[in-house]
């Protein structure tokens, strides 16, 4: 593992940085989580990392409460994240992060990295697909573009990210208005911590006073090149009363839910096995 | 379950020397052939060389990892230190205790056998008159007999190789032990987890009850990764998972409670009336798991790691058996 660093402290600094490397093979390294792992494996000649951590940017940094939502600054770590109140009242946000690898690899670990390595099998960013959330990127120029999640990610860990962009911050729209929700995210692995899912399901369903769902967000992890948005799974279940839900509404929502899904066997889990988990989850989450 | 529990004999000897120094100023050093790898052994042979010779435990210090200086063992496996080391040093102990009871006994003036040894002094039961142990030393090394005070002694277990059918008296001694498990079954995913695991376990006499509990610990934490995660997946020969990182070990969030409720016994061979304990809690552990397992499900998984996916072909299989 050989490479060189450039730590911008301002993001006029970090553009310009950007701007000078369009030629090189950089990397950026917020966390360093996953970077190093990587690296160790795979060493690349000549790579220079664009060292995130001490940047000055209350707009890469920070979790604010927007009037319509809230933004996540992508070098906000998983324990920041975790701690932020408004947050707290969306399980599927919570839970994802707690499932996510330990206690002292959260604390390293930011948003921003979590969805830039667009990993199959990334916990928050599965969740961030589900809660439709919208990745805020800048260009060396200094302009902003916004996409939805679901379109940011192109396949195992690619993205739409172009060499002079970079994820400034990710942002969830307001979900506070439903009455109540059904929200959680479900983690396969064969142990409790530092684990990859072996399949997960990230759900977020807005209801009303009777139960009706009025906002459907349902995203799978691991299972497919990248996380899966179940778009026709959302649209089902959309103005359905979960309460009284029948059998086959439930396994129909499964159905459509697996249409999204095209597992690989590898040493970790078979294809069966991931396929057969994610259809169960899929109705499990009705018993709460 | 039972379980060697003072060494195996798989090499020629499964013995350890050891070697003590005592200074002119009472200060302990035991050289062991026994070696430290986490597990305590330190402690206890600093505690038993303290019980013996009635000298505090901040007098003692002990040396085990230089293969240069220190005496012969065979290594630490086979539940063996605390038991084979445990002896060597109580041999050893003996032969010194000898040599500072002969020139104590003319310093005092009285015969060996009323000596005891206590609270840093050596003390003539019949007289109550004593000398503090250090100047006993300095009486041997300063003035005739010019001695210094360094014994060795090597302890060799009666165990014997096993015969051709691998039967035999492997051992110096043997550890019994029984668990109870209580286990959940997530029936959607198939995922095992251990809510409670109870060790009834004889371990002869407990020497240092912190430190058994930690080796009881260890021990059903390494069965439970035996039983649910842990296995080296090999392809045309390869090793699939190298690393810690495919490798599953098993993690502080996987840990239950662990009842540990120790059955005291007297091990007449070993020291102190102890037993070598430390393996043999990770032996019944996958067998209580899988069999709390199949108690749920009412199907055997016949093979380890019980994986999530293992469990969940075992319910598909059964519902299919049950309709068809």
């Amino acid at each position: 593992m050989d490479f060189n660093t450039i730590t911008p402290q301002s993001t006029a600094d970090l553009l310009n940085v950007i701007q000078a490397n369009q030629e090189n093979n950089f990397r950026f390294g917020a966390g360093y989580t996953d970077l190093i792992p990587e690296l160790q494996i795979q060493n690349e000649k000549g790579l220079i990392v664009i060292n995130l951590a001490q940047l000055k940017d209350h707009d890469f940094t920070e979790i604010k409460a927007e009037k319509s939502g809230i933004r996540i600054g992508a070098l906000a770590t998983m324990t920041d994240t975790l701690s932020e109140e408004n947050l707290r009242k969306i399980p599927v946000m919570i839970e994802a992060i707690e499932s996510l690898a330990s206690v002292q690899i959260r604390s390293m670990a930011t948003v921003g990295g979590n969805i830039c390595t667009a990993s199959p099998a990334g916990d928050v960013s599965c969740a961030l697909v589900a809660l439709n959330a919208e990745c805020e990127i800048l260009n060396v120029e200094h302009k902003t573009r916004t996409i939805s999640i679901k379109d940011f990610f192109t396949g195992v860990k690619t993205t739409v990210l172009k060499k002079d962009e970079i994820l400034r911050s990710v942002f969830i729209p307001n979900l506070e208005c439903a009455n109540r929700t059904l929200s959680g995210f479900i983690k396969i692995g064969n142990r409790n911590s530092m684990e990859i899912a072996l399949a997960s399901l990230a759900y977020h369903l807005m209801l009303d006073e009777n139960g009706i769902v009025t906002n459907a967000g349902v995203a799978i992890g691991s299972v497919a090149k990248s996380i899966m948005f179940t778009e026709t799974a959302c649209e089902f279940i959309m103005g359905k009363n979960i309460g009284i839900l029948s059998e086959a509404d439930k396994e129909r929502f499964a159905d459509l839910v697996m249409e999204y899904a095209s597992p690989i066997s590898d040493i970790r889990a078979s294809a069966w096995y991931r396929s057969q988990a994610l259809w169960n989850m899929c109705k499990s989450i009705f018993l709460e | 379950m039972l379980h060697v529990g003072g060494g195996a004999k798989i090499y020629p000897s499964d013995g350890c020397g050891t070697t003590l120094k005592m200074d002119p100023y009472g200060f302990l050093t035991i050289l062991t052939g026994s070696s430290e790898i986490g597990q305590g052994s330190e402690t206890v042979l600093a505690m038993m060389a303290a019980e013996e010779l009635g000298i505090g435990l901040e007098k003692i210090k002990v040396i085990n990892s230089d293969t240069n200086i220190k005496p012969w063992d065979v290594g630490v496996h086979a539940s063996r230190t605390s038991f084979v080391a445990g002896n060597s040093l109580l041999g050893a102990v003996k032969i010194l205790k000898q040599k500072l009871a002969s020139r104590a006994a003319e310093l005092l003036n009285t015969n060996e056998k009323f000596l005891q040894f206590q609270n840093g002094e050596i003390k003539s039961k019949k007289t109550g008159d004593s000398f503090k142990i250090d100047k006993v030393v300095r009486a041997l090394h300063f003035k005739p007999p010019n001695e210094l005070c360094e014994v060795s002694y090597f302890y060799e277990p009666s165990s014997k190789f096993q015969d051709k059918e691998y039967k035999g008296n492997v051992s110096g001694c043997y550890a019994f032990a029984a668990q109870a498990v209580e286990v959940e079954v997530d029936t959607f995913t198939g995922k095992v987890d251990v809510l409670n695991v109870f060790v009834g376990q004889d371990v002869g006499k407990v020497l240092n009850p912190m430190g058994i509990e930690g080796q009881i610990d260890g021990g059903v934490v390494m069965g439970i990764g035996y039983a649910l995660s842990e296995e080296m997946i090999y392809e045309n020969g390869y090793l699939l998972n190298p690393t810690f990182h495919d490798y599953k070990l098993q993690t502080a969030r996987d840990i239950p409670e662990i009842h540990f409720y120790p059955i005291e016994t007297n091990e007449e061979s070993g020291p102190f009336g102890a037993k070598g304990m430390a393996e043999a809690p990770l032996v019944p552990t996958p067998v209580a798991i899988a069999n709390a397992v199949s108690n749920i499900l009412g199907v055997e998984i016949n093979s380890l790691p019980i994986t999530p996916e293992k469990v969940l072909r075992a319910i598909y299989n059964k519902s299919k058996n049950e309709t068809a």
